[in-house]
Formats: structure tokens, C-alpha cells, sequence
């Protein structure tokens, strides 16, 4: 029988149940240069280096004997040389007990293995690309972050007074506007406060300590305000505080707060500073000038009778227009 | 998930011992079908395959917790505590020995013999140990599971976790790997292959029993013998055959050898 395996042009090997070959055909011999007698009676192994040793009891060897059959396995055969020949193997288990043996074709693939190195050296290299431009789009992704917070930062910059860290003129401008539309009668009110004599202060003790009165204030007026307002510095020594939800009534508490804070509070250098602060509440067909206009009257009000005191527009309105 | 379904956990006989089979890297429970007869009809076995082999349920697996040899420990330890297994009879193929022994010393009351199968503390050669392999021939090796498996090459390759998409038992015969277990494979390689317990060695505390193949590819003999000095009290059995699958190549021997220890 064995004659007719030895014009196959593919190696053939006939293995025993213990994986000794029994027969290896010509082409397979010649194909791993050696002769007949060194690869007969010889275990499978012995024409395998480590690495293929290991494959071969670790897939090929479980594999066969759980399924009866392999197919399309790679291995490498080792020549007397010690020269690695890839080929492709197929095998199938038949007999039973003392009968039972193993056949295999050995395809040699060294041109193959080229092709399989030119794809997989492909593959690594697409690999590779593509894992460059999943760095450059991340990098791109973090440029856009970037460039979105400095947006950000750019647009608290003009929106914030320098020295004392308010929100600006320009700001409250435009939150003003914003508010007046669809603002319900009493539904909130705009406070204008200026500190009592302060070119004395500069003309005293200095612009530097002018500036550090001015961040002080700032700061007091906020830390009292807190959720319930905006406060801004809106030219000078002057401030405008918006309240978000506060009428007449509640306005003016706030307000004669706020002169009490300052009227207490012990400031370095100067020690006493006062306010005076002038209030209008919303009314209907309002304006964001007419509003700050009032309080800018209240104001005025206020600096003529004596200082350190509050008023609201509402309270003088008759006073003012007999 | 239950643990049962998560290690396709098998139980087979009804003795009053119990036996654990413990497949080796690359393999599965059916390993030891050769040898589930004889040992069902004396004692209750059981079979499982470690997350990530076989008909495990392959969504369980992750990349973190079985990177090393500890995360394949577990599974045991898991199925330890979930059926309350005492007195157990664990047999360890190959890698699954040390797996075995790294389970022991989180439930040191749970076992009452490691049996190791070709077992092997560490592969790699290190100056005068000799584990059998070289580096190269770990990079040699790892080439060769390329080439047979589909999707070994790329290291990006995704551990697919779609259960629809995780193999069924097989029915039909596998002749090639599944290119979705190409990178459990590979981690499995990986985990293997670095793993060095022989400083753990030592602190084995069950009755330990090591069954090598005179001829062992991949097991050279002074492994066998480092093992053997290195685990206090254990008894080292050489077969008379080659390779690395006694069970298979030589069912009858090893059950008679398995037998006599269990």
C-alpha cells in the first residue's frame, strides 16, 4: 500500500499510536533531507525544534485525539542541519486499538510563509497606523478641549474687573438687558453703592491703599450677597448690585445691611469707611437705563442727606417730582 | 451568572470522594475522557473549563484578572466554595498544577492531595535552573500560535465578549482555533510563560504527588526533580512513555497510577 504514497507530491508520514513514524514517504525525506532510516522509527518529535515541540503536544496532539482530526496545522520541521521548513499538516487518526495509527500530509509552505510574513508584517504595519491616528485624533480631541477652556478663560477675562475680581461694567450691562425682558413688576431690584469720600482715601493714604479698600469692599459686599445677586463693580468707587428676587422691602434690608457691614468693619490703614447706597425695584415698562437711573437718583440721595445711608427710589419719588 | 454555567462545571459519578480534573493551557475538559470512566465509576468527578477554555462562558473573562496564574486560582477557589468541596483530590495537567496549588493555599482545608500532571513551576530557563525553554523559544513559540491562529497576529485583537457570538459546545470538530479565543489564548500563553512559583514551592502544605512522563517535551526531568526536592514530603512518579498528555497517550497507566494515590 505504501508504494502508491511514494509518488504523492506532498510529504506523507504514517505515524504509530505513540507517535512514532512508521513510514515517512520519499518526498518528505527529501523534502527535510534526510534519509528514510533517520526519520523511521524516530518519534514525531524529534523533527520538531522546542517551540513547535511545545505546539504540537499543546494543540496539534490534544486536538487529534479528542477530534480524530487536524487540519490545515502549521509546524515547522527541522532539518539534521537545524533548518526550520514550515509546512502545513493534516492528519487523521484511524484504527482501532493495536491497529490504531495516524496519518498525515505534510504540504511544505515556504513560499506561503513569505506571503503569510508579507501579510502579517502588513497587518502590523496597519496596525500600527492606525493606532497613530487614534493618537493624533486624541491629541487633536485634547487641542479642541484646550482651546475650548481658553475660550472660556478669555470670556471670564472680559467679563471681570481686574483688581477686585467682580464681574465688570460691560457685564452687568448685558446681564441687565438680559433681565429687564420679561421681568415681572417687584420682581427684583438694582442697588448703586459708592464709598463715602473715597478720593480722600487715595488723596490720604495713597492709590495703593485706595486699591486695597476698593477689593475689601468688594469682597465684604459679595461674601453678604452670595447666591442672592450679582455684585459688580460698575466705575471707580462705585458698584452696582443686582438682586435677583428682592422688591422694595426686601431690597432695602439688604441694603442697610451692607452699610452696616462696611460702617463696622475695621479696615487696615483707614480703620472707618461708609457707603451710600441708592435702590429702584423693577416696575412695569422698565428699562435697564431707567432702573439704574432711579438708583443712580437714589444715590444722590442718599450722598446729599448725610451719607452712610440707604435709600430707595420709590421713598423720594415725590420728594424729587413735587 | 452562575458558577456552574461560568466553568461549564460537570459532575460525574457518585462516589464519596471527590475528584477535580484540571485541564492544562490551550485545552479543555475533554482532556480526560479517556480516563472519566474508570475514575466516575469510584469516585464523583468533576470537570470544568477554566474561563476562557472550552464551553466556558467567555464574557466572564477579562484581561486584568487573568493575566496571571492567581486569576485561573480563583475559578477554583470559586468552585470550591460554591458545591463546599472537602477532602477533594485535585489533579492538575500542566500548567493547572501550579493553579492547583496557588487554590491551596487560599483554602488550605478544601484539599486533601495535589496531584500534578507534568506540572512545571517555571518554563524559562534561569541561570542554573533549567525550565526547558529559552527566551527565543518562547518568541519562537508565540510565532507558531500565530500562524495557527486567526487573529493571534494583532495585539489588538478584541476579546469578544458578545454571547451570541461565544462557541456553543462543540459539536462539530474545531480544526481551527476560534479567531475570538486567538487573544484569551494569547494572555493564556503569556500568564503561563511568566509565571514563575517557585518560591511558592515551599509553602505547599497538602500531600503532594507529582506524575511526569520520562519523556516530556516540555517538561524536562530536573523540573520533575526540583519539584520534587522542593515540595516537602512529595512523592515523584516517572511513567515509562513519552510526551505530555499521559492521559491521553496512556489512559490506562495513568488511572492506575492516579488510583494508587487518590
Amino acid at each position: 500500500m505504501q508504494s502508491s504514497y511514494s509518488h504523492l507530491p506532498c510529504g506523507f508520514l504514517s505515524l504509530n499510536q505513540a507517535g512514532v513514524i512508521t513510514y515517512a514517504n520519499p518526498f518528505f525525506c527529501e523534502w527535510i533531507e534526510r534519509v528514510a532510516d533517520e526519520v523511521e522509527g524516530q518519534h514525531l518529535e524529534q523533527l520538531l525544534s522546542v517551540s513547535n515541540k511545545f505546539v504540537f503536544y499543546s494543540y496539534f496532539y490534544p486536538m487529534l485525539h479528542i477530534n480524530g482530526i487536524v487540519q490545515e496545522f502549521v509546524l515547522h520541521f527541522e532539518t539534521s542541519e537545524e533548518q526550520q521548513l514550515p509546512a502545513i499538516l493534516s492528519a487523521i487518526r484511524l484504527g482501532q486499538g493495536e491497529q490504531e495509527h495516524i496519518d498525515c500530509i505534510i504540504m511544505p509552505m515556504t513560499q506561503r510563509m513569505k506571503y503569510e510574513r508579507e501579510l502579517r508584517d502588513m497587518t502590523k504595519q496597519l496596525e500600527c497606523a492606525n493606532a497613530e491616528k487614534d493618537k493624533a485624533f486624541q491629541e487633536l480631541q485634547k487641542l479642541h478641549q484646550e482651546i475650548e477652556q481658553r475660550q472660556q478663560e478669555l470670556i471670564t477675562l472680559t467679563n471681570t474687573d481686574k483688581l477686585t475680581s467682580l464681574y465688570n461694567r460691560r457685564y452687568i450691562e448685558e446681564h441687565l438687558t438680559r433681565r429687564m425682558q420679561q421681568a415681572k413688576p417687584d420682581s427684583f431690584s438694582v442697588l448703586l453703592v459708592d464709598i463715602d469720600f473715597f478720593k480722600k482715601v487715595n488723596d490720604t493714604y495713597g492709590h495703593q491703599i485706595g486699591d486695597y479698600v476698593l477689593i475689601k469692599v468688594a469682597r465684604l459686599m459679595r461674601e453678604h450677597i452670595g447666591e442672592d445677586g450679582i455684585v459688580a463693580r460698575y466705575g471707580g468707587e462705585e458698584f452696582l448690585i443686582l438682586l435677583s428676587s428682592a422688591n422694595q422691602q426686601q431690597s432695602m434690608k439688604i441694603g442697610k445691611a451692607l452699610n452696616t457691614i462696611i460702617r463696622e468693619y475695621l479696615f487696615e490703614y483707614v480703620q472707618h469707611i461708609t457707603i451710600s447706597v441708592g435702590i429702584a425695584t423693577y416696575r412695569e415698562g422698565d428699562s435697564d437705563t431707567m432702573i439704574v437711573n432711579r438708583a443712580d437718583r437714589a444715590l444722590y440721595y442718599s450722598k446729599e442727606h448725610g451719607r452712610d445711608c440707604v435709600t430707595h427710589f420709590r421713598d423720594i419719588e415725590g420728594v424729587l417730582h413735587p | 451568572m452562575t458558577i456552574q454555567k461560568r466553568n461549564n462545571v460537570q459532575f460525574i459519578g457518585n462516589g464519596e470522594k471527590t475528584i477535580i480534573l484540571a485541564h492544562g493551557f490551550a485545552s479543555n475538559q475533554q482532556m480526560w475522557k479517556y480516563i472519566l470512566p474508570t475514575l466516575s465509576q469510584e469516585y464523583r468527578v468533576m470537570l470544568f473549563d477554566y474561563v476562557g477554555s472550552g464551553a466556558s462562558d467567555k464574557t466572564a473573562y477579562s484581561t486584568e484578572k487573568y493575566a496571571t496564574l492567581h486569576g485561573y486560582a480563583q475559578d477554583v477557589i470559586d468552585m470550591i466554595d460554591e458545591w463546599n468541596l472537602t477532602n477533594v483530590v485535585f489533579v492538575g495537567h500542566s500548567i493547572s498544577a501550579m493553579i492547583g496549588m496557588l487554590a491551596s493555599f487560599e483554602r488550605p482545608n478544601a484539599f486533601s492531595t495535589l496531584i500534578m500532571i507534568g506540572a512545571s513551576p517555571c518554563y524559562l530557563n534561569d541561570g542554573d535552573y533549567i525550565g526547558g525553554f529559552t527566551k527565543e523559544a518562547v518568541e519562537g513559540l508565540f510565532q507558531m500560535m500565530e500562524l495557527n491562529f486567526t487573529g493571534w497576529a494583532s495585539h489588538l485583537a478584541p476579546i469578544v465578549t458578545d454571547p451570541e457570538r461565544t462557541p456553543k459546545a462543540t459539536s462539530q470538530v474545531e480544526q481551527t482555533f476560534k479567531s475570538n479565543d486567538a487573544a484569551i489564548a494569547r494572555e493564556f500563553a503569556t500568564a503561563t510563560f511568566l509565571a514563575d512559583h517557585r518560591a511558592d514551592l515551599e509553602r505547599i502544605k497538602v500531600p503532594t504527588v507529582l506524575i511526569q512522563s520520562k519523556d516530556d517535551a516540555i517538561v524536562p526531568v530536573q523540573v520533575s526533580e526540583y519539584l520534587h526536592q522542593h515540595i516537602a514530603g512529595s512523592e515523584l512518579v516517572f511513567l515509562n512513555i513519552k510526551g505530555h498528555y499521559p492521559q491521553i497517550s496512556q489512559p490506562e497507566e495513568t488511572v492506575a497510577i492516579l488510583q494508587r494515590y487518590i
